[in-house]
């Protein structure tokens, strides 16, 4: 069987959504699946002494700039959070409670996050706004709060996260490994294409 | 007419090197013409209040991301030439002393020294590199001498890096097209569809 692409992003990452909303029509094109794995960029950045792009003079102002000029050529609704960046642990331990416990509704949970913060604006560090997120699913409201709260999912983060630090030279969002290769950036998308296709070059 | 291209770079970046191998082949599908504005990234730099720290991990996934790049686009890569960065004042002076002369002649030149450096890890700092750079562009050799004491391509790489401050680029490649600021050699295929859409 082919290894999936395995998807590091972070919610509070514009290129990661907009990455996340074009990487399964690429995946599927090569009969790939998708190991989609949320960490925190927050604990990326203290390791790597770096800060959200948008904080740069210059760079920042551009880079505003070019997620939507870069969602608008993808036809991806997007507009800028009023609150940006935000923490996401909620939304990542969600994820992962999914994943163990109703797998089919991870994905879908995924992608609502994003839709929710990066065309709807709605405060996903809240786990309210969150539950509500999941119980649109038919998630049970509570179960989601108590789950996210689970030491387990807890740990998954925070081990996906030093993992992805420490092994596997993970420094931003998004961040996608094909057989071991490493790409970062929704700008690489077009690469991730031609490498499949290719088989690396 | 339509407006050129303006295409800031320096000899030092490796996606410039990409980019300059790139853009000609978009601006001539849209019949523009491309203005190559070589800067000098170290003043460049020196203006921006705060740049992005560049931890060794990022700097590690980046040399191998413009050797994979420079392979996929065809462009021989050593990934990091010797010295890296290098000291380009000299190959910027000489870009504009040709660019006044036979703008065609420079840019054959600069895709030369581009290759030197990049495509073969020679400095192009050293007046004997660009001996044969400049062979390979048509150009004579005394030229590289001339070029050292060019004022005029001195105030040609001050006028064009304070232009590239002013227009808000920080790093290169930065093209601009009608106003509109891409940067890096992976916006290329953003202006093909700018252009394409007439936005």
């Amino acid at each position: 069987m082919v290894a999936p692409l395995e998807f590091y992003f972070d919610f509070a990452s514009p290129y990661g959504y907009i990455a996340a909303q074009r990487i399964d029509a690429l995946a599927q094109k090569h009969g790939r699946s998708i190991d989609w794995r949320p960490m925190l960029l927050g604990a990326v950045f203290k390791v790597a002494g770096t800060q959200p792009l948008t904080e740069y003079p210059l760079k920042g102002k551009y880079s505003t700039y070019d997620f939507q000029r870069s969602a608008r050529e993808h036809g991806i609704g997007f507009r800028m959070p009023s609150k940006f960046p935000l923490g996401t642990v909620g939304a990542c331990r969600g994820t992962y409670w999914l994943k163990a416990t109703d797998a089919d509704k991870a994905v879908p949970f995924l992608k609502a996050v994003y839709k929710a913060y990066f065309v709807e604006d709605r405060d996903i560090s809240s786990n309210e706004v969150l539950a509500d997120i999941a119980a649109d699913l038919g998630v049970d409201r509570a179960a989601f709060l108590a789950g996210i709260e689970q030491p387990e999912f807890k740990g998954k983060l925070r081990e996906v996260t030093e993992d992805a630090i420490q092994n596997r030279g993970v420094f931003g969002s998004p961040f996608i490994f094909v057989d071991g290769e490493p790409f970062w950036g929704a700008d690489r998308l077009d690469q991730i294409d031609r490498w499949l296709s290719r088989g690396g070059w | 007419m339509a407006k050129q291209i303006v295409f800031y770079w320096d000899f030092t970046s490796p996606y410039a090197y990409i980019g300059a191998n790139m853009i000609e082949a978009v601006a001539r599908k849209h019949n523009r013409s491309v203005d190559w504005r070589p800067v000098s990234i170290g003043h460049l730099w020196k203006a921006i209040p705060d740049r992005t720290p560049f931890p060794k991990v990022k700097m590690d996934y980046m040399e191998h991301d413009w050797t994979r790049s420079a392979k996929l686009a065809g462009l021989p890569i050593v990934t990091v030439p010797n010295p890296f960065p290098t000291d380009a004042k000299l190959p910027r002076l000489l870009f504009y002393r040709l660019k006044e002369q036979n703008p065609t002649k420079a840019v054959a030149f600069a895709k030369a020294a581009f290759k030197q450096y990049w495509g073969e890890g020679r400095d192009i700092a050293r007046p004997e590199h660009l001996k044969a750079v400049v062979h390979v562009a048509g150009v004579p050799e005394a030229e590289i001498v001339k070029a050292a004491e060019d004022g005029a391509a001195r105030q040609a790489v001050l006028d064009s890096t304070a232009e590239a401050i002013e227009a808000r680029a920080f790093g290169t490649p930065t093209f601009i097209v009608d106003g509109e600021m891409f940067w890096g050699s992976d916006r290329i295929d953003h202006i093909d569809r700018w252009l394409a859409q007439g936005k």
